[in-house]
């Protein structure tokens, strides 16, 4: 899985940027205490205090690295970000049980009883700190396994973190190793305080400014196989201007403090910004609702987010697209887009389904391909018994069978179950369609 | 490689280097001082071992800052302190009393003073006091 061609070289400069900022992010507080300190209290114990104060500092960064900055996510796509954001969290954890776990071998005497009712209050702190990061850390890895709401989860899941955070804050002030002069005091006070302060902007700053700005739900579409179709029109700010295949998080029947916005692609023409469409399929708790809005209710969108775009390769020859199941949404986005601009350039689409009742958007398909270049592969894994086209998966053969012998200029986009995408990426590589060429997205990263 | 992979090596890589980083840190802070003239070893003094006073140190949360025969926080050493210091001393520095309040951080002070009433803060002095 690859970034695409033109942008390779600028996504591998990003990367070294924004770990470089990571890094003097985590480390300038743990050094700017080295000037003016006493004479070091041994390897080890120097060691194990540096671990506590930098793994502090990696759990304050994971704060921002959910905070939906699109500068900071836009080379990567958000997808990837969120995917370091867990499992930066465990290596932070790690770093942060290596701080607990060197005293407590090396320096038993130092962490003292870990009596709540005897022990300082500062130390208490941290133990509670750190049972409440571990709990964060194991509740969101097993989050899928144990079915728990996602809405309820992800509010949980900000509130013990944001509070897990303030008590290691107090532990680090008060245990105060290194913070032996006024000015590191307040360094750190600072470091802090910008944490929390970014906190309180995801939480507060960025709702309030999109109450301000509502959409307004003008029509909603039953599609084939449980998908429905959500039609917004803003009220007040101007067309959303994105490229197709981008995402938008979407609040429904819910104000926007409230922390219950979910991701979807953008399904409709980025032509037409002034009326957005996510075409959601009924799978959880929330989506199964959508058929039940109404036109006229009120919802909000943040976007655009993600890199996943044929805006992102606009000089390839053609475009092949494989999608599984509602991975067509991003995909209609571009094709749609592609139909709105008059792209003549040949195109593919492997739409991969379980069932023809169920094909959401069949019909539309039939009608872009009077407007495109365009070539439709349905691919079934049950077909009806008069079935004359692909069935089964989306293998090498099946595309083989169809791409063009100048394949090899097309730029690739997959989206669907990640064990599709895995094999189509194989399946590429070996029809020798280059790795730069190929782009995809993660279907269900949060 | 996924994009998955390419998340968790980039995580995995970001860490070590952070651990490594701390590492460093660590190493600067211990390099060895540049040998002062004149400067005289201390003289090594054995500890005694008063249980209740020991007792009383640990539960005061002292030896997150000091350690005693090499027991507790490396960094301040009160092996002898009580050659060194008279019994009023080692209360006012103790408990941060007096003028002694001043050499210590704010957060420090608070801490020591939280201590000066305890039940157990004359067996604590007792015990520092025949660290000699």
């Amino acid at each position: 899985m690859t970034f695409p061609a033109r942008q390779t070289h600028r996504t591998a400069l990003a990367t070294v940027l924004w770990l470089a900022v990571y890094l003097l992010a985590v480390t300038v507080p743990l050094f700017a205490l080295l000037p003016g300190s006493a004479q070091g209290r041994g390897f080890g114990w120097d060691f194990s205090m540096a671990l506590g104060y930098a793994g502090l500092a990696m759990l304050g960064v994971q704060f921002a690295l959910t905070a939906r900055f699109r500068r900071a996510t836009a080379p990567f796509g958000i997808d990837i970000v969120y995917y370091f954001h867990r499992y930066l969290a465990v290596f932070a954890l790690a770093v942060i049980a290596g701080h607990y776990a060197m005293l407590r071998a090396m320096h038993p005497d130092v962490l003292g009883t870990a009596d709540p009712s005897s022990a300082p209050a500062h130390m208490t702190a941290g133990r509670v700190a750190l049972v409440l990061f571990a709990l964060v850390v194991g509740i969101a890895l097993l989050r899928k396994r144990v079915e728990l709401e996602y809405d309820r989860w992800r509010f949980v899941h900000a509130l013990l973190a944001a509070v897990a955070f303030g008590l290691a804050l107090w532990h680090v002030h008060g245990a105060g190793r290194y913070l032996d002069t006024a000015w590191k005091q307040w360094l750190w006070v600072v470091y802090g305080a910008f944490w929390v302060a970014l906190i309180l902007y995801v939480r507060l700053v960025r709702p309030a400014h999109a109450t301000a700005h509502p959409w307004t739900v003008v029509e909603v579409r039953p599609e084939r196989g449980q998908v429905s179709t959500l039609a917004l029109e803003p009220r007040s700010r101007a067309p959303l201007r994105f490229a197709p295949g981008q995402f938008a998080w979407l609040t429904l029947r819910a104000s926007p403090f409230a922390m219950r916005e979910h991701p979807f692609s953008i399904a409709s023409s980025a032509e037409r910004g002034e009326r957005v469409e996510v075409s959601i399929k009924a799978l959880g708790d929330f989506t199964s609702k959508i058929p039940e809005i109404k036109a006229g209710e009120r919802a909000w969108i943040d976007a655009p987010y993600g890199t996943f775009s044929i805006d992102d390769a606009p000089d390839a020859a053609g475009y092949a697209f494989v999608a599984g199941g509602i991975g067509i949404a991003p995909i209609m986005s571009m094709l749609r887009t592609l139909a709105d601009r008059g792209d003549g350039r040949p195109l593919v689409l492997f739409y991969g389904n379980r069932a023809w009742d169920r094909v959401a958007f069949r019909e539309e398909l039939d009608t872009l391909r009077s407007r495109l270049s365009l070539h439709v592969v349905h691919v079934l894994l049950e077909p009806p018994p008069d079935w004359t086209g692909e069935r089964g998966f989306v293998t090498e053969d099946v595309l083989m069978r169809h791409l063009p012998i100048e394949r090899h200029r097309f730029h690739c986009f997959l989206c669907g179950p990640t064990p599709m995408t895995r094999s189509v990426e194989h399946a590429l590589g070996i029809l020798g369609i280059p790795a730069a060429h190929v782009h995809s997205e993660i279907f269900d990263w949060v | 490689m996924t994009r998955q992979s390419r998340a968790r090596w980039l995580a995995f890589t970001t860490a070590l280097l952070v651990v490594l980083l701390a590492a460093l840190f660590a190493w600067l802070r211990n390099l060895p001082p540049a040998p002062q003239a004149g400067a005289v070893q201390a003289p090594q003094v054995a500890a005694s071992g008063d249980e209740a006073g020991r007792a009383a140190f640990v539960r005061a949360g002292c030896s997150g800052c000091h350690s005693v025969d090499g027991r507790g926080n490396p960094g301040l050493p009160l092996d002898g302190v009580g050659a060194r210091l008279d019994r009023a001393s080692l209360r006012d520095a103790a408990f941060a009393l007096g003028g002694a309040a001043d050499r210590f951080p704010p957060t420090v002070v608070q801490r020591k003073r939280a201590h000066a009433n305890d039940a157990d803060a004359d067996a604590l002095l007792a015990y520092l006091q025949q660290l000699k």
